[in-house]
């Protein structure tokens, strides 16, 4: 099996997201078979198994789409994200889906869909007018700064619907 | 939430106070600042959600400029002031501290 072309090593991470995702259904699917592992208790063990399975299939499947699955792959950009959706809202748009790497899309995920939207099609849009060179160094900038970007923008979402008036 | 002005906010407000009626989109805001545009990102939301900063996208069609559009920065009017007021008051303490450290040096 030949993978399609993904920039800065986007397919080592792409293969281990995806066993990680084979790993976690293995392991949810043995402490269902076989009990509750660690002496905890039952109930306790297997919700945080089921919770941890979700997180990893979550985050893997973007990443696992169009590798498992060839046939999957949406051609043309008419997927999730902004190069599917075009230009509705504030959402912007990235005509880059094809070079896309997949962590990108994943990480997007985690965010309010919206601001998502944004950050995806923002990155796509720097990324693209990048040099070849810094480009591996401004993808790793972004994820780095991703996490704590989450955060910022679950806590302006929350606090927003909160002073939403019914 | 009040914004902390590290060195890299104030970087960016710099680079926003140079031409304050400019916009300037991410790649182009990195180049000016040094910063890495994965370090600039998030300060911007965050100038933007204290309403410093305003934000559009390009109104071009992407495939005839071959190209994504680019989402511009610009200061708003009462977001200049306020940042012309922080980026001042970081300077003064900081030249303050070095004429102390200089005077110190220069007594010893």
């Amino acid at each position: 099996m030949t993978l399609p072309e993904f920039p800065v090593g986007a397919r080592p991470k792409r293969v281990g997201l995806v066993l990680g995702a084979l790993t976690s259904c293995g392991f949810a699917a043995w402490a269902v078979l076989t009990g509750p592992p660690l002496h905890a208790p039952g109930f306790l063990a297997l919700a945080c198994v089921a919770i941890g399975n979700a997180a990893v299939l979550y985050v893997a499947w973007p990443t696992a789409d169009g590798f498992l699955l060839p046939g999957r792959r949406k051609r043309g950009g008419r997927g999730r994200g902004p190069a599917g959706r075009g230009l509705a809202g504030d959402a912007g748009h990235a005509p880059t889906a094809a070079g896309r790497p997949p962590v990108l899309r994943a990480v997007s995920r985690l965010m309010p869909t919206e601001a998502g939207r944004r950050w995806l099609a923002e990155v796509e849009s720097v990324l693209f007018e990048t040099a070849s060179g810094q480009r591996a160094k401004a993808l790793r900038s972004y994820l780095r700064s991703a996490p704590r970007l989450v955060v910022l923008m679950w806590a302006g979402e929350l606090s927003r619907r909160v002073r939403r008036p019914r | 939430m009040a914004l902390r002005l590290t060195v890299q906010v104030l970087l960016v407000l710099q680079a926003l106070l140079r031409e304050p009626g400019r916009e300037l989109y991410g790649l182009e805001l990195s180049e000016e600042t040094g910063l890495l545009p994965g370090t600039s990102y998030p300060i911007l939301l965050r100038l933007e959600n204290q309403g410093w900063v305003t934000s559009r996208w390009e109104d071009i069609d992407p495939r005839a400029e071959k190209r994504p559009a680019r989402r511009y920065y610009r200061l708003t009017a009462s977001g200049a002031i306020q940042a012309s007021t922080a980026v001042a008051g970081a300077r003064r303490p900081r030249g303050a501290a070095l004429r102390g450290l200089a005077s110190e040096g220069g007594t010893a």
